[in-house]
């Protein structure tokens, strides 16, 4: 066998017999010994190093370990709520703050000073009832 | 981590991450991700879209998980994926210079890859091998080259045959032809 067919021999599909022939051949020939030689200085060199745990992370975080979506919106509706609550407060105060105008003033104040007088009636006729 | 899980086949976990065993799946991704990352890295040659394309093959396996047959290819399957997904990243960013069959001259280089009389004693080329000299080496070949280096080191050459869908000998060849150039640019001390 020439050194263009033993070299491709993979060594793993190699019979018992075929393995020992390229040994042989080995101790013999300069430039297959070379390429044995280099392809496991290659496999050597390309020893894999590991991938970044964040890398890891990453992909159980989109798969296994993926939040519900209820947790992952959490943050946005608590943010939101606060957002609501805290316009809810602006727009209550600034009601309570607003100046009446002079018409709704006056008409305020006739329908206050009205329901003020049949409360004080109705009080004052009960007091009177029981004394 | 189940202890179990690291005596199952690739097959096995496969299935059981069909069935929503989370732990299976995450086996396979400690099982491979070192060796995809790596093999990313080497294509792209940038850390940052090796990441992204990382996270893309997993992520594809969780969501396929279902439609995988007990072969034994899910090796294969992966690095394939890595593969496609790396070369489209390439294509997309138009850094895919070589992946015909032809080398920078234009010859045909995929088939006479053997080496000839005139090769130096192994004792030259042992001077200038190291481990990062030999990288820097294939780190420069042509991507499809560098392809068949990394690929060589995970699969068999009878895999990476099926898995490219090319006979047996092309494979052998586009190795060797690979390990050639790693070998002249050691000896010649220069990178190609």
């Amino acid at each position: 066998m020439t050194c263009k067919e033993w070299i491709k021999f993979e060594e793993g599909e190699k019979t018992s017999q075929q393995l020992a022939q390229w040994k042989a051949h080995l101790k013999t020939c300069a430039s297959c010994r070379e390429h044995e030689a280099l392809s496991q200085a290659i496999g050597q060199a390309l020893v894999p190093s590991a991938a970044p745990a964040t890398l890891v992370d990453a992909v159980f975080a989109k798969t296994t370990r993926k939040q519900p979506l209820w947790i992952r919106w959490k943050k946005v509706l608590v943010g939101g709520m606060a957002a609501l609550f805290i316009a809810a407060g602006v727009y209550g105060f600034h009601q309570r703050t607003t100046p009446f105008n002079q018409a709704e003033l006056v008409t305020y104040m006739s329908e206050s000073n009205q329901d003020d007088y049949y409360t004080f009636s109705s009080e004052l006729d009960l007091f009177e009832q029981e004394f | 981590m189940d202890t179990q899980n690291k005596s199952r086949s690739d097959d096995e976990l496969v299935q059981l991450a069909a069935n929503g065993e989370n732990q299976a799946f995450e086996e396979l991704v400690f099982r491979y991700k070192n060796a995809l990352y790596q093999y990313l890295k080497a294509l792209v040659q940038d850390e940052g879209a090796a990441g992204d394309l990382f996270q893309e093959v997993f992520l594809a396996l969780f969501n396929h998980a279902a439609d995988f047959k007990a072969q034994g290819k899910v090796k294969s399957w992966l690095f394939l994926t890595a593969r496609n997904k790396a070369f489209n990243f390439l294509r997309d960013h138009k850094a895919l210079t070589s992946l015909d069959q032809q080398d920078e001259e234009g010859n045909e280089i995929w088939h006479e890859t053997l080496p000839d009389d005139s090769l130096p004693p192994l004792e030259q080329l042992t001077s200038c091998e190291t481990a990062q000299r030999i990288r820097e080496c294939i780190n420069a070949l042509p991507p499809a080259q560098r392809d068949v280096i990394y690929l060589r080191q995970y699969l068999s050459f009878k895999e990476i045959a099926q898995m490219l869908h090319k006979p047996l000998g092309t494979v052998l060849a586009d190795g060797h032809r690979a390990i050639q150039k790693v070998r002249n640019s050691l000896t010649q001390g220069e990178i190609l």
